[in-house]
């Protein structure tokens, strides 16, 4: 069944399998999505085209996700970045940000995929409430 | 000595000049009567004339011999007269007495004949030093009539007479040597009793000391003799004694009654006190008592050596009875304790007495079984070692075990023989306890460790299989059966995800608790065991009350029901049965559920039961994880509720779990 695309979802995980289902679910379920399998494509996909929701895993090689979550909070202040992981040490790393200041919603792997649809559609509800008050203001 | 008594020193003066005079006067007779006794000898004389107050007296020769005769007979002394070859030529009565011999018979006898046998020669000898004209003296033996032998004392001179011939003079000394002996035996006694260091009295019948020794007169400070025993020595019997307090009288012993030991006190007017320990008994003769004899022994010292012992002694146990830790001293002849601290009684919950009673033999017996072969080796090394320290558990007073540590060294006799066994114990249940808690906090930290390095290799394939799941589940194009075990995969999926969730810990719960049906939570475990319960023919009944709901993580409730499930089952032998029974309770904080899961399988060791929610304990040895029960308990206690168990060996067990119900889920 065809729906309308409802808005525009970045999926960034090192593990492919991860990143390529989840984006598959979220196409079927109306999302226009994009996945990526690392931070550094990541910044370079966000730069080229801006989502509404960025979906990232924590624990990558290379630039790892909390810090991709602060740059981007930083260049794009609306975007929304939802966390999630399955290692043990996110919750430190997180626990380690939120005392610089950086406070940052995570999800613990793994996540059912009605729950995970469940939770993007509840935080792009907000941003559309949050875009249509400004808009009123 | 007692010489006479000067009033001035003129006074003695006077005397000495006195005395002077007389020596002079003597001495000029004495000249006088010398030339007088050389004139007679030398045959100049004829006549004496002795001028005396009642008129001058003539004394011829023939008078003299005459007299001289009359005071030889008269003399208390033996006397004879001698030939040149020693044959007596005369003698006097008296010698005839004294050897009870008769004169015919001494007369014209040899004089050697009168002396011992033994002594002949010696006395021969003697004839002939005086025949040489060197008087002699000397201590013999003669032998009498009646062949006694008499001590005499012989004196021998020339008589200077013209022609040789010697003068005998024998006095009997028998009296005279058992005078002597009288004397050194007397003597004898005197130094016995000076030597002796108990003072000694001895008191005639009214009670006067009549002899004293030197002791006594060091104790007391003066010589008692003459003075009655009690005002010389002021006594008062001990304290502790019976008639503590009271003076000593020597009336008891006047009447025949032996003191023996009695402790008194010397009241002395300066210094202190003398403590004696008094001995008295009668001196008895054949016409009754006569006195007594009293021995006094200071202890003074001794008492107060006693005393300073008793001190220290009292200070010593003061220290270790106010020890926390149990002191103990064994002797390893008999096997009983000779002495245990009152902390025994906190520390093994028994009075010192009862351990005092038991012996060893008992104690080990409360050893815990597992420990005793390490304790009763520990035991036999320590005789060797000398010193050593063992923890181990001990059954105590009220059943419990307690864990100890013994520190004990070996006491030895001079042939190195062990003789005591000292030790101090100490309960270190705490300490232990503290350990074992660390140890197990040590083995959680590292399973977390363990979980947190393979949780991301977990989670990321449960999140790609949920995905795929999720995927085939939604795809059009899959028939109903299908679709109907992919739904079970999910379930199971969700299962997964919450046991390693909660099993692990290591996420923060991001779900909320929702209205749970626990009917729903067991018919679905139920249903996931049914295979292996036919295949073992276990018949699982279950009773379901019209209960409510409770707020519950339903995964989390699913797997407290699949714990105690497979539980009950592994205990369960072919055949056997399992009840699960869902029952409403009030209790004073609210209505409850409670949830049952009773099985006729092998039951829990009463030893295990207190442990089984305990983390790592298992009873599955290869196939437990030892978490199971402490899981089950951690999400029980996360939803306010209870678990408890009980269990009887080779009946069965019984799990029962109270939950409350949420005023939410009542609303629903």
């Amino acid at each position: 069944m065809p729906k309308a695309i409802k808005a525009t979802i970045l999926v960034v995980d090192d593990e492919p399998r991860i990143a390529d289902t989840l984006a598959i679910i979220l196409r079927q379920a109306g999302y226009a999505v994009h996945a990526v399998y690392n931070g550094e494509d990541a910044l370079a996909s966000i730069a080229a085209h801006p989502p509404s929701l960025v979906i990232m895993d924590v624990v990558m090689p290379g630039i790892d996700g909390i810090e991709v979550a602060k740059l981007l909070r930083e260049a794009h202040p609306n975007l929304l970045v939802l966390l999630f992981s399955g290692n043990a040490d996110t919750q430190q790393m997180l626990d380690k940000a939120e005392q610089r200041g950086d406070a940052f919603e995570i999800l613990a792997k793994p996540v059912p995929p009605p729950q995970m649809l469940a939770k993007i559609a509840s935080l792009l509800d907000q941003i559309s409430f949050s875009i249509a008050n400004q808009d009123r203001v | 000595m007692a010489g006479p008594a000067f009033q001035s020193y003129d006074e003695c003066r006077r005397e000495i000049e006195a005395l002077r005079l007389k020596l002079a006067e003597a001495e000029n007779r004495l000249a006088e009567a010398q030339d007088v006794i050389a004139a007679i000898q030398a045959g100049e004389v004829d006549a004496v004339v002795v001028s005396r107050p009642e008129g001058d007296q003539v004394f011829t020769l023939q008078g003299a011999e005459y007299a001289y005769r009359t005071l030889v007979e008269a003399m208390n002394e033996g006397a004879a007269t001698l030939g040149v070859d020693g044959t007596v030529l005369y003698c006097n009565q008296r010698l005839s007495d004294v050897l009870g011999i008769p004169l015919e018979q001494i007369i014209g006898s040899p004089v050697a004949n009168l002396a011992v046998h033994r002594a002949k020669h010696e006395f021969e000898a003697f004839l002939a030093q005086a025949r040489s004209g060197e008087p002699c003296r000397t201590e013999i033996e003669f032998l009498t009539g009646d062949s006694r032998q008499i001590p005499v004392y012989v004196s021998l001179r020339d008589m200077k007479l013209g022609e040789p011939a010697l003068c005998m003079v024998v006095t009997d000394l028998t009296e005279s040597k058992k005078r002597e002996e009288l004397v050194a035996s007397g003597r004898l006694a005197t130094s016995i009793l000076d030597s002796a260091a108990e003072a000694i009295a001895v008191c005639d019948e009214i009670g006067m000391i009549i002899s004293a020794n030197e002791a006594l007169e060091n104790l007391i400070g003066f010589n008692p003799v003459f003075q009655t025993f009690e005002s010389a020595l002021p006594l008062e019997l001990n304290a502790e004694s019976a008639g503590g307090g009271k003076r000593f009288s020597i009336a008891e012993a006047m009447r025949g009654v032996t003191v023996r030991g009695q402790e008194v006190h010397l009241v002395r007017k300066h210094g202190h006190p003398v403590s004696l320990l008094l001995t008295a008994s009668a001196i008895k003769a054949s016409s009754g008592i006569v006195g007594c004899v009293l021995t006094m022994t200071d202890i003074t010292e001794r008492k107060r050596a006693e005393e300073a012992l008793r001190a220290s002694e009292a200070r010593f146990r003061s220290v270790l009875d106010s020890s926390r830790d149990f002191i103990y001293r064994a002797d390893l002849q008999t096997g009983h304790y000779e002495y245990v601290s009152p902390s025994v009684r906190n520390v093994m919950g028994f009075s010192p007495e009862e351990l005092l009673s038991v012996g060893q033999k008992v104690s080990l017996a409360m050893v815990h079984p597992d420990d005793l072969p390490v304790v009763q080796a520990w035991l036999a090394r320590l005789a060797d070692t000398g010193e050593g320290e063992l923890e181990y558990r001990l059954r105590v007073g009220n059943g419990e075990y307690r864990w100890l540590s013994n520190h004990a060294s070996i006491t030895k006799d001079s042939a190195g023989r062990p003789l005591y066994r000292n030790g101090s114990v100490r309960d270190i249940t705490e300490k232990k306890t503290a350990e074992a808690a660390l140890l197990q906090s040590e083995k959680l930290a590292s399973v977390g460790r363990m979980a947190s390095t393979i949780a991301h290799e977990i989670n990321n394939p449960l999140e790609t299989i949920g995905n795929v799941v999720y995927l085939a589940s939604t795809d059009a194009g899959i028939s109903p059966a299908a679709k109907s075990y992919l739904d079970i995969a999910v379930q199971e999926l969700d299962r997964i995800n919450h046991i390693t969730r909660q099993t692990l810990a290591f996420h923060r719960d991001t779900s909320i608790p929702i209205p749970v049906d626990l009917r729903e939570s067991i018919e679905g475990v139920v249903k996931f065991f049914t295979p292996r319960l036919a295949s073992r023919d276990v018949d699982v009944t279950r009773r379901y009350a019209d209960v409510g709901r409770i707020m519950a993580f339903g995964s989390e409730i699913q797997q407290v029901v699949s714990n105690l499930l497979s539980n009950s089952m592994d205990a369960t032998p072919a055949r056997g049965r399992i009840e699960i029974r869902l029952a409403q309770t009030c209790g004073n904080d609210g209505d409850k559920i409670r949830l049952t899961i009773a099985d006729t399988g092998s039951g829990i060791h009463p030893h295990q039961l207190a442990k089984v929610f305990e983390p790592f304990f298992t009873t599955k040895e290869m196939h437990g994880t030892g978490l199971g029960l402490w899981v089950t308990k951690q999400i029980v206690e996360k939803h306010g509720g209870t678990i408890r168990v009980r269990s009887k060996l080779g009946s069965g067990t019984v799990f029962s779990i109270v939950f409350p119900i949420a005023e939410v889920a009542k609303a629903q």
